[in-house]
């Protein structure tokens, strides 16, 4: 029996942010070829960068692109590259003086950048707020970029706002002023590109992550396949799990189970692609609590550990456990948890316990049995029951 | 048991805080509340400070308005009132606050003070000095006190005319917001056992809002647990105190210090690791798991709603579903 589990950032929301980037890029150029304020031309730059961030998501959501990350990188580096050659051009050019009394209409200027603060506000607000929960810190990674275009129009706007009530001599100084805030951000995008030449062992801490999380869930015998793809600071999680032929039924709660933990875990993780198999061929534990040769009426600390071949319904092997200096029940029940078993066989199953043991995808079963003998025939025969 | 008198449902109260610039969070000090206090019943909540049981009490009273959710009062919407219908609402719910030397004006005579509300809302009360002495005579005060200032009294004479300043209104419904925290012990068993007393004469349904479960205890019929902003076990008082369900419940009342070494040794600590969330970062599913020693991998997925397991016996865990 086979289970998928395919969620992925969605595809529509990188459409909305993209959509933002080419409306503040194109309005931005074109407010810079109407009034040709050095102001204006910060904002074209911080555009271009708002780009990045949704460019790594998409690339990373793509099962083609993220395998191959060059592409990402070329265009990644350009972006970068280009806003930064417009920013240093800007900076010759204007310590060249050529930007003096060159302001046209600058109230014009100083009302386009007033709408180019309200779009970045917008569109900072949208990409946040329409994200679903699940992947808020990703939301968030992309709305951020959009943040950098309201304070670095809000402070682009005073030059224009000068010039507009007669002082033009101040606009080329502001603007150099403005270019430089529209610095800020560049070294963020830089550190990225270096992160790309980690990426293989970023990918493989992640990898590390999820694996022993997915093995603290006894139920998960194996986790056979793992990778983490890593682009920039997002990341795409594919993986496969082996469990039992026990928990067959409960597939569905388990993948609910380990799909939102694993995205919270990571932080900035686009997408899980995983499936969930059972098997027979393995060794399940089962654990009946017991006094000596009795079988307890209740869970105790002192208990007797049964390893069954599933695949041939046999004992192959009982340990005896004493968790003699654990008293309290909570400490009962994760002391079993660590033990990775996948049963627990009990005589009188109490509400509260079937619904951890539920919880944790320990099957519990109830037995009639007084002595541990009698009890591992009779879990057999349960076994054969939950299997067939 | 009575009807309600008041219901809560779903109740949220989101205070806004700045990230940077533009950007916004929210501090979630009640998110989420339903429960319901029935007539002429005491309900205790209780909690750690900041888990929202001030903020739950000025929700309900509309002293600060809620972000979501549902206030009914006596099955109607008080949301929904025009402000006729606010205004009747605001005479008949009162509050005692936590902090008597500042619920006081420092200006008014003890005499304005309480004879502020009824005038303001139109009640005849007949000889207003006669009113109000009665009132004093009530709260354990005395005629000659009637105009005086409020700087001229204790904490706890102080506590005793906000007390006489809520009933002059005659609520149905009072909120005492940690009346006795700012009082010395000796002071808080007497305005206590006031408070007992006057709610059996009176005939009122109250909320009484504690961090010390031995008052709450002494208080209330049924009490409600809170942590960071949630409801999640609500019971019997005495029931509650017998057998605690919820493993913060059980953890909260394993705190409760016992006067004899013996019976400490003998008791079962539960101490929970870590500190409570922050009410701005809250973790996805039970807001409990990080700190909850039954925690199941469903409990980072999910958050557990208020469940009733038994009659009066309400439990937000995923042990009990």
């Amino acid at each position: 029996m086979e289970k998928r589990i395919f969620d992925v950032f969605p595809k529509k929301m990188l459409g909305i942010a993209l959509i933002f980037s080419s409306v503040l890029f194109i309005f931005s150029t074109l407010l810079y070829l109407f009034t040709r304020t050095p102001n204006v031309v910060a904002i074209i730059a911080v555009s271009l960068i708002t780009y990045t961030n949704t460019l790594t998501a998409l690339f990373v959501c793509s099962e083609k692109l993220r395998r191959n990350s060059l592409p990402y990188i070329v265009l990644l580096i350009i972006l970068v590259a280009v806003s930064v050659g417009i920013l240093v051009f800007e900076i010759y050019y204007l310590l060249a003086g050529k930007f003096v009394a060159e302001i046209v209409e600058p109230g014009y200027a100083a009302l386009g950048l007033l709408i180019l603060l309200i779009l970045g506000y917008f569109a900072n607000q949208i990409v946040e707020k329409i994200t679903p929960e699940l992947y808020w810190r990703v939301g968030r990674f992309l709305g951020e970029d959009y943040i950098n275009v309201v304070y670095v129009s809000a402070f682009a706007m005073i030059g224009p706002a000068i010039a507009f009530f007669g002082v033009t001599s101040l606009d080329p100084y502001m603007g150099f002023l403005t270019l430089l805030i529209a610095f800020m951000p560049i070294p963020g995008k830089i550190r990225n590109i270096r992160m790309y030449l980690r990426r293989e062992e970023i990918a493989k801490t992640v990898e590390e992550t999820i694996r022993k999380w997915l093995l603290s869930i006894p139920a998960i015998k194996d986790v056979p396949e793992i990778k983490v793809y890593s682009l920039g600071p997002l990341a795409f999680a594919e993986f496969g799990v082996m469990v039992s032929e026990l928990i067959r039924d409960r597939l569905e709660v388990l993948g609910d189970s380990i799909r939102v933990p694993i995205v919270d875990m990571i932080g900035n993780l686009v997408g899980i692609h995983a499936y969930l198999s059972t098997t027979k061929d393995t060794q399940v534990l089962v654990g009946i609590p017991a006094e000596d040769s009795k079988v307890s009426s209740k869970l105790t600390g002192k208990c007797v550990v049964v390893r069954v071949d599933l695949n041939k319904l046999e004992v192959i092997g009982t340990e005896r456990v004493e968790l003699s200096d654990l008293k309290e029940e909570d400490e009962i029940l994760r002391s079993l948890i660590s033990k990775r078993l996948d049963a627990l066989c009990l005589r009188e199953v109490d509400k509260k316990i079937k619904n951890y043991l539920d919880g944790w995808f320990i099957v519990p079963i109830q037995i009639k049995s007084d002595t541990v003998d009698a009890a591992r025939k009779e879990l057999i025969e349960n076994l054969r029951k939950l299997i067939e | 048991m009575s009807k309600p008198l008041i219901s809560v449902r779903n109740l949220k109260k989101y205070f806004p805080v700045r990230r940077f610039l533009f950007a916004k969070d929210y501090v979630k000090a009640v998110d989420g509340v339903s429960f319901d206090i029935y007539e002429g019943e005491m309900f205790g909540v209780v909690g750690e400070s900041g888990c929202g049981k001030t903020t739950l009490g000025r929700t309900i009273l509309l002293l600060i308005p809620p972000t979501a959710g549902e206030i009914y009062y006596r099955g109607e919407n008080i949301l929904e009132y025009d402000k006729e219908k606010l205004k009747e609402f605001r005479r008949r719910a009162q509050i005692v606050f936590q902090d008597p030397y500042s619920s006081l004006d420092p200006r008014q005579t003890i005499f304005d003070i309480i004879i502020e509300g009824p005038r303001y809302h139109g009640i005849d009360v007949g000889d207003p000095e006669e009113f109000v002495v009665s009132l004093l005579r009530k709260v354990g005060l005395e005629e000659y006190h009637l105009y005086r200032y409020p700087h001229e009294f204790s904490g706890g004479q102080k506590q005793r005319i906000a007390i006489a300043r809520a009933l002059a209104m005659n609520p149905e419904f009072i909120v005492f917001d940690e009346p006795t925290s700012a009082l010395d012990v000796s002071v808080q068993a007497s305005i206590l056992n006031m408070i007992k007393q006057l709610q059996k004469e009176f005939n009122l349904t109250g909320m009484f809002i504690s961090h010390d479960l031995a008052v709450v205890k002494f208080m209330s019929q049924r009490i409600g647990v809170m942590y960071v902003g949630r409801i999640v076990e609500i019971g019997d008082s005495d029931e509650l105190f017998k057998e605690q369900l919820h493993p913060y419940t059980r953890a909260l009342f394993s705190a409760i210090p016992i006067p004899n070494p013996r019976v400490t040794r003998s008791k079962k600590k539960m101490i929970v690791k870590g500190e409570p969330p922050s009410p701005i970062h809250l973790p996805r599913g039970c807001r409990f798991y990080p700190r909850c020693p039954y925690a199941m991998p469903i409990c980072r997925t999910k958050e557990p709603d208020l469940m009733e397991i038994d009659k009066n016996r309400h439990v937000a865990c995923w042990l009990y579903r």
